[in-house]
């Protein structure tokens, strides 16, 4: 194991390596900072690119492009509300509020060290771990990926801006849009009008790119006044103090990165569930929960550090049994495909040297993210303080150029603006737009699973798989919990007033 | 008009976007309409409920702090998740007549873009932009637009090779 440690790390140390690693970060940071273009887009784009070069280097390519992308899309969620990708909506809880309150600098040090650690964890947990992870992710079926998808919308469901309800009925509303184009299983088309553009479903990107970004610009114009309100622009906080604070919240980041990793680990669930899922676990498990929501540095620690440690998790599946972690996976399952790389359990034993190539990849790449993302922090951290008349149409061109540069359709502008005008309109009126996107996020998963589950278990899989049964029950607890000190609340006044 | 009526009136459309919805779904086959048919019924059920409460006269809604939740109470009642609160919209006197401002802007904006396409109504939006709200003088305005504009194009254009939408009015300019 250790040759193939060594013999890894030397397939790097060719100059073309070297440069496609660089040109992969830094090309990878403009595309995840560009709204809407995350991870999947910079892959697809840089297929084309991957033939006739070094495997290594064409690797280093490709995972340091996907890495960087991470990054970018924890940036936009930080200083404009604006996630970068499904997966980076946790960061907006805290870490925009953290913008807010002039502490931008300290919350990107922050995530970019967590970030950081994550990736590097990711890296060691990936390597260390195949031979332990490999027999219970084949343990898991499609009731309990069903499972996860669920518990993954229950505990959306509870992140709701002061009205349950309104989340629930946000939640339905983002679940029921995402089943507009062809059903995946019976094939049928649904809810599409005579329209062949929706025949292809609405776009996840372009969804986010008008709920989130589109309506925080007509925000801005209705409000009047610079998104952050400081005096030139004057940081409170230094991107050292995120530094230090995910180093002080060490035992944070282990967790978030090891939640990251699992769920990496598990084909289809995605990162937007872990995401969420750290954010919940940081809040639980804090000494100071009162500060999560309003800018607590932990809200934004946990969620980075999560979707550092998950890319790791994520190439596990990928390289061992050809099962994609996720979105992205998968086109870099193609790539692999078209290199030569037959994924495979013959990776694990005869192939180990390319497979310890791309742990030092996810590691050299989260080191070169960081470093760059440090060294531009200061600079980025000022971005939000620019005059609204300014900032409105530069960010609304880059926002409607980006929906276009999804995929090429210019019906995608037309729907990004109409998302603007309806996330307007649910920020307004309080229907939470993250339960939106999550329920638009889990309901392919969902519908998938449970058609799959029907299939091969019959009607009764809920109660004849003992696994999915013990999972059924954690989300019946974790669901109910909320509603526990409501319930002691009201028998307290109940009994104050009675006596 | 009151932000209960507004409230209603929101939530009134969604009864009949969820109720068309509903409607829509009796077209399927059962195994199509499997997962959309339960969560429209919810959904509508969850918004029958919320209409009922934001009009009880105690004027009382069903709330729930997520982080109360997950800490066994130690939060106090009052953390948004998203912060969305105090970054929303405020509703101010003139607050209507902006939002009137807003939606124009944007789909002027989307107009210039189907008519000329992205490129050349990146140029005109933000140069108009500009001179609408006066910020920069004219020739500066139309200068920081060129700017913008070129950056864009080399980035999605020439960086990004995006085959770009010329617009419904291209087939007026071509020559020939």
């Amino acid at each position: 194991m250790l040759e193939a440690i060594v013999a890894g790390l030397a397939a790097l140390a060719t100059p073309q390596a070297v440069l496609f690693m660089l040109v992969g970060v830094s090309y990878g940071l403009v595309i995840g900072i560009l709204p809407g273009l995350g991870g999947i887009v910079a892959l697809a784009l840089l297929l084309p690119f991957t033939y006739g070069h070094e495997l290594a280097a064409t690797l280093a390519l490709l995972l340091g492009a996907h890495i960087a992308t991470i990054w970018g899309g924890s940036v936009t969620s930080i200083l404009f509300k604006v996630p970068g990708a499904a997966k980076s909506l946790a960061l907006v809880f805290d870490g925009h509020p953290m913008t807010r309150q002039g502490h931008a600098a300290r919350a990107l040090g922050a995530s970019a060290t967590a970030a950081l650690l994550g990736g590097l964890m990711g890296a060691v947990f990936l390597a260390f771990t195949i031979p332990i992870v490999r027999p219970v992710m084949l343990a898991l079926g499609p009731s309990e990926y069903l499972m996860m998808a669920l518990w993954g919308l229950t505990i959306i469901a509870t992140f709701s801006e002061g009205s349950l309800l309104k989340g629930l009925v946000a939640t339905c509303l983002g679940i029921m849009v995402a089943f507009v184009g062809m059903d995946p299983v019976s094939g049928t088309p649904r809810f599409w009008f005579g329209n062949v553009y929706l025949l292809d479903g609405i776009s996840f990107p372009v969804a986010m790119i008008g709920l989130f970004a589109v309506a925080e610009m007509m925000t801005l114009y209705v409000n009047g006044g610079a998104m952050v309100d400081r005096v030139g622009g004057e940081q409170r906080s230094t991107v050292l103090d995120g530094v230090k604070d995910a180093f002080r919240h060490w035992g944070l980041v282990l967790r978030s990165s090891l939640l990251g990793l699992w769920v990496g680990v598990l084909p289809g669930v995605g990162a937007s569930v872990g995401g969420i899922a750290a954010y919940a676990q940081a809040a639980q498990t804090s000494p100071t929960p009162e500060r999560f929501g309003k800018g607590a540095v932990e809200g934004v620690i946990a969620p980075d550090a999560t979707l550092g440690a998950n890319e790791g998790g994520g190439l596990m599946p990928t390289l061992a049994f050809g099962i994609p972690g996720g979105e992205s996976m998968a086109i870099l399952l193609v790539a692999f495909l078209a290199m030569g790389i037959v994924p495979g359990p013959r990776m694990l034993t005869s192939e180990l040297d390319l497979v310890f190539s791309m742990v030092w990849i996810v590691v050299i790449a989260n080191l070169l993210t960081a470093l760059i993302g440090l060294a531009i922090s200061s600079r980025l951290a000022r971005l939000p303080a620019l005059n609204p008349n300014v900032m409105i149409p530069m960010v609304l061109s880059v926002c409607l150029l980006g929906a276009f540069a999804t995929r090429g359709l210019i019906e995608d502008v037309v729907v990004a603006a109409a998302f603007g005008v309806i996330g307007y309109l649910m920020n307004k009126y309080q229907y939470s737009r993250a339960n939106f996107v999550i329920g638009m996020v889990l309901a392919e998963m969902i519908e998938r699973n449970l058609h799959i589950s029907l299939g091969l278990y019959g009607e009764f899989f809920l109660f004849t798989r003992p696994i999915t049964t013990a999972m059924l029950v954690f989300i019946v607890v974790t669901t109910a919990l909320p509603f526990v000190p409501r319930y002691r609340r009201s028998r307290t006044a109940a009994a104050g007033n009675g006596s | 008009m009151s932000r209960r009526t507004q409230e209603n009136l929101i939530a009134g459309l969604l009864v009949v976007v969820f109720a068309a919805y509903l409607l829509m779904t009796l077209n399927l086959g059962p195994n199509a309409r499997l997962v959309p048919v339960p969560i429209a019924l919810l959904g509508l059920g969850f918004l029958l409920i919320q209409i009922v409460s934001q009009n009880r006269s105690d004027g009382r809604e069903f709330q729930l702090d997520l982080f109360a939740s997950l800490t066994a109470g130690a939060a106090s009642g009052t953390a948004d998740a998203s912060g969305e609160e105090e970054s929303g919209p405020r509703e101010t006197p003139g607050s209507f007549t902006r939002e009137l401002q807003a939606l124009g802007f944007l789909a002027a904006f989307i107009g210039l873009i189907l008519l000329l396409g992205p490129i050349a109504a990146v140029f005109l939006f933000t140069s108009g932009f500009f001179l609408v709200t006066r910020h920069f003088a004219p020739l500066k305005s139309v200068t920081v637009a060129g700017l913008c504009t070129l950056a864009l194009y080399l980035l999605f254009a020439v960086g990004l090779q995006l085959q770009l939408y010329h617009g419904v009015l291209a087939p007026l300019f071509e020559p020939g």
